[in-house]
């Protein structure tokens, strides 16, 4: 009898040494990049952002751009991450899966508990989408700009 | 035949649903009538746009993954053909390995497909679906240059939920 | 010749899974076209085609054959769509517009072939949203009929089966449909 259970255990440790082996591989299934850059209506920008000045001009309508954090992390499939944004806020970001080259996802932004807004986005790979969250207090507050990269 | 007697049977003409009889009748009285003619025009119209605008949705959408996940899952509910002749009793081992086999499955299951794309710019990003919380205004604006798509939140002053 | 549905069917109580197969790859573009119109979201549309036929695999004993195969599975379809739509009915959802700021390139939520004229590429798109739009103000059972009739071109009867209805339930579900999908698109058709 103890040596039935003995046998049983012995097997079980095996094929959880084989999963977790297998597992491997696939575990870094994606790269997820967020960085937050304080937009202003005036002021120095960072160079690392110069290629992205023009779009950011023309999309949110701020002059000056500055790093405030950036957050890289392998990701898991169908695992959800969560990315801390300053100001009290969490990008939760859900990789679902690849179609067409693209990185499906589902992404939420949070502000405490409550959920600003949540999507599913299909962002090619490699490619930048951005959320912008709007100054409390007016537009000389600046806007905050999270950008949101994945890479398979 | 009357415009208001035809106007009854209308959608039933353009969907081919009346008796042969019937049929004529309205096809007649169509003929004939400038208004309600348009309404027939005005329907066959509609149905095509929706077919068309539908279709064309669908042929976005990738369907080569449909069976392999089906497969997968009716694999796993094993409730016909040969799986109901498994027998109950089956030996730890094996639900072990089951169990493995399953997981390993389940992970591997989102693993990249390569399919042909076009027109793809490097920040391509489609948004399906978006909802936002209560008092939140949402817009979404899209950079053509470069394909880079910004969602704006707003939502002024609300509690943070704690 | 083809295979009918019947025949598959019974292949697949005999355990041959290819057959299953068979059946699937013959609707899963006509149960898309119903869960895309339906919930306006890809994902979900795939989540529900998946879950539509394992359902269907699962539940094969129950079919007797009397309403035809597909009418069946667009049954499973629709109550799959109904269900999602319940879960979400406490969400709020913003509609999928887009504000272009730039000048060139197509617009990014349809993937089909773009139109060669500018002017019908402007004109399909704005059908596109408009319908979307009025599709959206529709109820779940009026939008069903719509999709059933104009889309799969399935007849009141089948639609009557489909949607677990009487026949003259589906005509004045159709006619209300189609006023104020009309109403809606009035100037562009």
């Amino acid at each position: 009898m103890k040596h039935q259970a003995a046998r049983v255990v012995l097997i079980g440790l095996s094929a959880a040494t084989v999963v977790l082996l297998a597992m491997a591989p696939v575990a870094h299934a994606l790269s997820v990049q967020v960085t937050t850059v304080q937009a202003s209506l005036e002021g120095p920008s960072d160079a690392q952002l110069l290629p992205f000045r023009p779009r950011l001009r023309r999309l949110v309508g701020y002059r000056a751009f500055r790093v405030i954090r950036v957050e890289s992390r392998p990701c898991i499939w169908r695992t959800q991450e969560a990315f801390v944004i300053p100001g009290g806020r969490l990008l939760h970001v859900l990789p679902k899966g690849m179609r067409e080259q693209a990185v499906v996802m589902q992404v939420q932004l949070l502000e405490g508990l409550r959920s600003l807004v949540d999507t599913d986005v299909r962002l090619q790979n490699r490619g930048v989408m951005l959320f912008g969250v709007d100054p409390e207090r007016g537009p000389a507050d600046g806007v905050l700009i999270i950008m949101l990269k994945a890479e398979e | 035949m009357t415009c208001a007697e035809a106007e009854q049977l209308l959608d039933s003409f353009v969907d081919a649903e009346l008796p042969g009889s019937m049929l004529l009748e309205v096809a007649r009285h169509a003929g004939s009538c400038p208004a309600c003619d348009q309404a027939v025009r005005e329907m066959t119209t509609l149905r095509e746009s929706v077919e068309r605008v539908v279709r064309r949705q669908v042929e976005g959408v990738d369907l080569s993954g449909v069976w392999p996940a089906v497969e997968r899952r009716i694999g796993r509910s094993g409730t016909r053909g040969v799986w109901r002749h498994v027998p109950r009793q089956l030996p730890v081992w094996g639900a072990v390995a089951a169990l493995a086999a399953g997981a390993l499955l389940w992970l591997r299951t989102p693993q990249p497909e390569t399919v042909r794309v076009t027109h793809a710019r490097p920040n391509q990003a489609v948004i399906e679906r978006l909802v936002s919380s209560e008092g939140a205004r949402v817009g979404i604006m899209k950079d053509r240059k470069y394909g880079t798509t910004l969602i704006m939140v707003s939502a002024p002053g609300e509690d943070t939920g704690q | 010749m083809a295979p009918s549905d019947w025949d598959l069917v019974q292949r697949v109580r005999a355990g041959n899974r290819d057959a299953f197969r068979e059946l699937v790859e013959r609707y899963q573009a006509r149960i898309a076209a119903l869960a895309l119109g339906m919930l306006r979201n890809r994902e979900d549309a795939l989540d529900v085609v998946q879950e539509t036929f394992t359902r269907a695999y699962e539940s094969l004993d129950r079919f007797k054959g009397d309403a035809t195969f597909y009418t069946w599975v667009y049954r499973i379809a629709y109550n799959l769509c109904l269900d999602h739509q319940r879960r979400d009915a406490k969400r709020r959802s913003v509609p999928l517009e887009v504000d272009d700021r730039g000048e060139d390139a197509a617009l990014p939520l349809p993937d089909g072939p773009l139109q060669d004229l500018p002017f019908e590429r402007t004109r399909d798109a704005e059908i596109a949203e408009r319908l979307g739009a009025a599709m959206r103000e529709l109820t779940p059972e009026h939008r069903a009929v719509i999709l059933l009739r104009e889309v799969d071109g399935l007849s009141y009867a089948e639609i009557s089966a489909v949607l677990d209805c009487p026949k003259g339930t589906v005509m004045s579900r159709l006619h209300y449909a189609r006023r104020r999908l009309q109403e809606r698109l009035r100037g562009l058709l």
